[in-house]
């Protein structure tokens, strides 16, 4: 019910919208990569300029519902002892004591849910009980944004595919006899009236229909929000232009045709009719701020017990870096699952130093494989500067690309309206064998990347001088070092880039990995680097690896160019990688339930490769924290694959530069991830992509969940949850980095998008000083 | 021996049904092992029952009924269709249930899904051997019934719910047509026993079957999806995908099935099958044409299967019997693996082909009817039945295209088009060759020369749409033609807007009265 003081809004002008105005509505909405590059998303990346709490009341008016736990999950936390009294006292402010914060979850059985701003489709859903026109609104947009960006899925093109969504959507509506049999009456006529021109657009519906108790930049935000999935892909497209330096002003589109079916709505229920002033005067949102204010102390609590753990045990570590050359290094992501690895390889070769750094090595590249699809191999908040391809001699490229060809031909063969029927006839006995093995083997290896012809010697060398320097490795080289990439491998999973690597954007890491290790194996690369200050030793070789995380087995790449005098370094390397992912499938095997399996390796192989599981490895999930430190901080630590390891030294880092980098690239980075598991987490429904046993792969983008609706965004809920219970645990990123905390205040206040992670709530940072740990809070900092 | 016969058979679909009310019963925690070993040992016995056919012909068993010799004695009959069904049935539904172990096995409903989809297999298996119409009927609704509990194996997915009933309304629909048919046939034969039947009809009794065969057409029509109601089938994706893998592959061709099983009948009512050609004939280039223009992919494979069945109940209607049986196994082995890959869809070979060249067209089907014909000519002197011209044409213009599309992208590849026709031929001359052999006992028919005509050029038709697809956009005809098939004729919609009235969903989210501030 509303107010008496809030009938003066009701007497408010039509409201109109800057274009200020509009751009903020639309930058609320998060990008959705499509599934052939998939990669972890931050679904609040447009409201990092919140504080947490006050994103969720926003959050709350556009979706009905706040992203956090429900308050019995809180509560069983506390009761399970995963919550301590402690914990409660750390996360309670002057608003929210201990005692209040206790009271108030036993008393509260559920969240008070929110209702979120009306659109029209709503509103006639409420007096029109069998209208369900809010999914049959959601399903014809849906229907639109799937043909017109298909991508290679559909046999049977889109007329208007050339045409922005919009213009397409003009075109293709007034033929379209859908919504009048669905009950909407006049609606061809209506959408014939609306301007041509989307902003146009935008205004009329505004005019027409905008609520007077809800702010404008609200009401367009539900209005997206009603349609995020195929809305977050928009604003994926829209931002891979933005970073090129072109204007797409497709999300504009995409408003402009949700407000037009609110429109024809309005004009075909709401107008003229007794509601019509009903609808003017609608009730705003319900939004309970006093629970969500209660429910954030909690995730505090919740993240408070394993956060002081964790400070105080790499406080307690030692901190310094190696003196003597080590037999063997080996570089990995920073990805969480190197963490277990990284472990067990150090056990198997003793002596051995492993370093964490973005899986990409440093070497941002745009890919072109052989008769596949070219790509940018880095992560997404780059613009790749230089072009590479995959080698392979002309002969065996041209026999790529005719199969190719012909598979195409076969493709078309097999699914054309005229020729479908005998293919069926003659050919489907053949599927038995098929169907009874639900095999489907590892892709297939692929020739080595090099350069295009036109990237100079000089930004080779300067690409292999950042690396080295970004990831600490300037002298004191082994005699091998490994930069091991990584990738998983599944078999029939829309989602299997999800579980690839983030920092090669959604793809393996073996192109990167080759790259950078042939590219500081060249003479001419290494002359130019010591030139520069680095001196890799002549005896010093570059080896490329590829970890699979499913079967954590780990390949080898261009062995042919090790020379013979590293053949023993080689074997010795071999055998530990071989131990090491023995001891790393064994420590994984009871969360993969193969804890009695008899083979263990033939068992996740089987994982890889069958065509019915849904689990194939649990990639990030539980992932923690971030730290960015020497190795002896963490390595005698077992952090259950659950942190993100970035090597720093931060006495060589003089001038902040790699402080810097590490701020603003794998945090981010790292944040995306954890707030991209966590809001699957914490409300699936809206921030998953739903249960993979009803997933229909749509226009090659994205998954419906069953029948259609809207495009599905974030994780499916077999990533999170083993079918009886959620395995990630949703605490947000705590990053810890080994350095003097007044230094991070200088980089923080150099980088306000990076300080407004920190400071708003999204992401915890505690800064180590020798054996002590502080822990930043909204500026100031306090000891652990 | 007979007595093993009759043991094996009765096995087949015993073992399932057991294994899938035995965890209801003990509320047993784990019906994942005991539900797929018992599949796979009901695919066993069914392969050893087809063995046992080889050596002992037709075994036709009693069971036990309160009256083992009078009307009411259900039995089941072991004959070559029945036999090819119960191995086909019982190795797609081992597949899927194996299938099903790591999709949702670890799931905490696990138990219900996999008593359920037992069970549902079992009444096809028992569907598909039945000797007795009113155990067929009981088999026939079990399946119905079962397969819905699948269905709602979501039971808050107000999708699921929906797409349940309107698949819940057209089931009931298709069960008082073939109980309606049943007991016409009964008073005309005074017995439910096929074999009986099928003696009488021998006999000469075959005057009046045109109304229990129009009935049993209607009832294959509304199972297998033909157009217009079909509406059910693409919007059953609200149910887990090994299910929509066995429904696809297992039940919904029982349509085809049952017409087959009946053919013996269907052949002396002549009219009732021309029209189920053209009910088929209409089904398969409806679904054919609408497929192509589904963005998702389960939904193109749904539509896919419209136009199949289409296929199988116009081979029905045109008398090839033998051919249809050939369709229901290689369609369900291609879909079931169809459906169980319908995640690899994303870097798949793209389904969108690059223009067609003329020369190639020209070349292509040149090629394909010359090599069909000389191949015909051939197979001829060794007494295979290929008067069914109209589906050599189909044939022909199918291999006529896949040659026009290899050659168009690939002009040199003539030895590779040429190898690949042949073989493609011969497979499918020699399914049709083998398949007249095998199921000598399924009647042949000569259809009219009407329905071969318009069929025909239904085909022809289609074959030309194809050709022409990709400049469809530039013209207006064609624009407006995608939009009504992205909308699948708006059918569906319409189909969904009458249930909605019939049947109203409940309010799921029903939310307090709408507060409204008063001005």
């Amino acid at each position: 019910m509303l107010s008496a003081s809030k009938q003066d809004v009701a007497l408010k002008a039509v409201p109109t919208i800057s274009p200020e105005a509009l751009d903020d509505a639309l930058s609320r909405i998060p990008p959705l990569w499509p599934l052939k590059h998939f990669v972890a998303v931050n679904p609040f990346a447009g409201l990092l300029h919140l504080p947490f709490s006050q994103a969720c009341t926003l959050l709350q008016k556009a979706t009905g519902a706040a992203p956090l736990l429900q308050p019995h999950e809180y509560l069983a936390a506390f009761d399970a002892g995963q919550i301590t009294l402690e914990d409660v006292a750390t996360a309670a402010d002057a608003t929210w004591n201990s005692e209040r914060l206790l009271q108030w979850i036993t008393s509260t059985p559920a969240a008070a849910k929110g209702q979120p701003i009306l659109t029209v489709a709503d509103f006639v859903d409420e007096f029109h009980p069998r209208a369900r026109l809010k999914n049959f609104i959601v399903e014809e947009i849906s229907k639109w944004c799937a043909v017109t960006y298909d991508d290679n899925q559909t046999t049977w093109n889109s007329p208007w595919k050339h045409l922005g969504p919009f213009a397409a959507w003009r075109q293709a509506a007034p033929h379209d006899r859908n919504p009048e049999a669905f009950g909407i009456k006049g609606f061809r006529d209506f959408i014939k009236t609306l301007p041509q021109d989307a902003d146009a657009c935008i205004a009329t519906c505004l005019a027409l229909l905008a609520p007077r108790q809800v702010s404008t930049q609200d009401f367009l935000h539900r209005q997206l929000a009603s349609i995020a999935g195929w809305a977050g892909y928009v604003q994926y497209l829209v931002r891979e232009d933005k970073l090129r330096g072109k204007s797409n002003p497709a999300l504009h589109e995409l408003l402009a045709i949700r407000l037009a079916y609110d429109a024809a709505l309005w004009a075909v229920f709401v107008q003229g009719s007794e509601r019509e002033s009903d609808w003017r005067n609608v009730r705003g949102p319900v939004v309970d701020t006093h629970s969500i204010g209660a429910l954030c102390r909690w995730q505090l609590a919740y993240e408070a017990g394993y956060q002081r753990n964790l400070a105080r045990t790499l406080a307690a570590q030692p901190s310094h870096q190696l003196s003597e050359r080590p037999t063997l290094q080996a570089v990995f992501c920073i990805d969480v699952r190197s963490e277990v690895f990284r472990r067990h390889l150090e056990a198997a070769s003793a002596g051995s130093q492993t370093i964490g750094f973005a899986g990409f090595f440093g070497f941002p590249v745009h890919h072109n494989p052989v008769a596949s699809e070219a790509g940018a191999r880095c992560p997404v908040l780059l613009v790749p500067p230089v072009a590479t391809h995959e080698a392979l001699p002309a002969e065996q490229a041209q026999r790529h690309t005719q199969h190719k060809l012909q598979a195409g031909a076969w493709k078309a063969f097999s699914n054309s309206a005229t020729s479908c029927f005998s293919f069926v006839e003659t050919a489907g006995l053949g599927f038995a064998a098929a169907l009874a093995a639900r095999r489907k083997g590892a892709k297939a290896r692929q020739g080595a990347p090099a350069f295009a012809a036109d990237v100079p010697l000089t930004t080779r060398i300067g690409m292999a001088q950042g690396a080295l320097r970004n990831m600490g490795l300037t002298q004191n080289f082994a005699r091998l070092v490994l930069l091991c990439g990584h990738g998983s491998q599944s078999a029939n999973n829309p989602y299997a880039s999800a579980l690839d690597c983030g920092a090669c954007g959604g793809h393996a890491g073996d192109v990167n990995a080759r790259l950078a290790a042939s590219t500081l194996n060249n003479a001419q690369v290494r002359a130019g680097l010591a030139s520069a200050g680095i001196a890799i030793p002549d005896d010093t070789v570059f080896i490329a690896g590829l970890h699979n995380t499913t079967t954590d087995n780990v390949i080898l790449f261009d062995l042919e160019q090790v020379p013979a005098s590293h053949n023993k370094d080689l074997l010795a390397l071999q055998t530990s990688l071989q131990q090491a992912g023995m001891n790393a499938r064994v420590e994984r095997a009871p969360r993969l339930g193969l804890s009695h399996a008899a083979d263990l390796e033939q068992a996740v192989q089987k994982q890889a490769t069958d065509t019915s599981q849904v689990r194939p490895e649990w990639a990030l999930a539980n992932n923690a924290a971030l730290i960015a430190a020497p190795r002896s901080r963490t390595s005698a630590l077992n952090l259950q694959g659950r942190v993100f390891l970035h090597d720093y030294n931060a006495s060589a880092d003089t001038d902040n530069s790699v402080l810097t980098l590490i701020l603003c690239a794998p945090v981010v980075v790292a944040s995306w991830i954890n707030l991209q598991y966590y809001a699957s987490r914490v409300d699936p429904e809206l921030y998953g992509s739903g249960n993979k046993v009803l997933h229909n792969v749509v226009g090659g983008v994205g998954v419906w969940e069953g029948n259609g609706g809207d495009l599905r965004v974030g994780l499916p809920l077999q990533s999170i949850h083993d079918g009886q219970r959620f395995v990630h645990e949703p605490r947000r990123l705590t990053v810890v980095i080994d350095v003097d905390h007044q230094r991070i205040d200088d980089v923080l206040a150099a980088q306000p998008q990076v300080r407004e992670l920190f400071h708003n709530g999204w992401i915890h940072l505690i800064a180590l000083e020798g054996a002590q740990a502080l822990r930043y809070n909204q500026g100031s900092w306090a000891l652990v | 021996m007979t007595s093993l016969a009759a043991f094996t058979l009765f096995a087949v679909p015993l073992l399932p049904f057991v294994a899938g009310c035995l965890p209801r019963l003990l509320r047993a925690k784990s019906a994942v092992s005991l539900t797929i070993a018992a599949a796979l040992s009901a695919c066993v016995a069914a392969i050893v029952s087809a063995v046992l056919l080889t050596t002992h012909g037709h075994i036709t068993t009693l069971g036990a009924g309160p009256n083992l010799h009078g009307a009411w004695a259900v039995s089941l009959r072991l004959d070559e269709v029945s036999a090819v069904m119960l191995v086909l049935v019982s190795f797609v539904g081992a597949s899927v249930m194996s299938f099903s172990r790591n999709h949702l096995g670890n799931d905490a409903e696990a138990p219900r899904f996999f008593s359920w989809l037992s069970n549902t297999l079992a009444a096809v298996l028992l569907l598909v051997s039945a000797g007795h119409l009113l155990l067929l009927w009981v088999a026939w609704v079990a399946t119905s019934l079962c397969l819905h509990q699948l269905l709602l194996f979501y039971p808050t997915r107000a999708g699921a719910v929906f797409s349940a009933r309107k698949k819940f309304v057209i089931s009931r629909m298709g069960d008082l047509c073939l109980l309606a048919a049943i007991v016409l046939l009964q008073e005309q034969y005074n017995t439910f026993d096929v074999t009986q039947m099928f003696a009488a009809v021998d006999a000469g009794q075959t005057q009046g079957l045109s109304l229990p065969c129009a009935l049993i057409a209607a009832c294959a029509a509304l199972k297998s999806a033909q157009f217009p109601f079909h509406g059910w089938l693409p919007d059953t994706m609200e149910t887990p995908t090994p299910v929509s893998a066995f429904m696809h592959a297992g039940i919904i061709n029982a349509g085809g099935f049952l017409v087959i099983r009946l053919s013996p009948l269907f052949v002396h009512a002549p009219h009732v099958l021309s029209v189920l050609a053209l009910v088929g004939a209409v089904t398969a280039g409806f679904g054919a044409v609408v497929m192509l223009a589904q963005p998702s992919v389960k939904r193109a494979l749904a539509y896919s299967t419209i136009a199949q069945m289409g296929f199988m109940l116009l081979q029905c209607g045109l008398g090839a019997f033998a051919l249809a049986t050939v369709h229901i196994v290689a369609h369900s082995l291609y879909k079931a693996h169809a459906f169980l890959t319908a995640g690899s869809t994303i870097g798949a070979v793209p389904r969108k082909a690059a223009p067609l060249r003329t020369g190639a067209l020209v070349l292509g089907l040149a090629t394909a009817a010359a090599t069909f014909v000389a191949h015909t000519t051939a197979l001829n002197t060794l007494g295979a039945h290929l008067e069914l011209g109209v589906l050599g044409l189909v044939f022909v213009l199918a291999m006529g295209y896949g040659l026009a599309r290899l050659w168009s992208v690939q002009p040199k590849a003539v030895l590779l088009g040429l190898a690949t026709t042949q073989v493609f031929c011969l497979l499918g001359l020699g399914l049709h060759a083998g398949a007249q052999r095998f199921f000598v006992h399924t009647p042949h028919l000569t259809p009219s020369t009407t329905v071969i005509t318009v069929v025909g050029a239904l085909f022809a038709g289609l074959f030309l749409f194809q050709t022409l697809l990709w400049r469809m956009g530039h013209r207006k005809l064609g624009q407006r033609l995608y939009v009504h098939a992205l909308n699948g004729f708006y059918v569906g919609t319409l189909g969904n807007r009458l249930l909605g009235r019939l049947w109203p969903p409940q309010h799921s989210n029903a939310q307090p009265p709408l507060p409204v501030a008063v001005a």
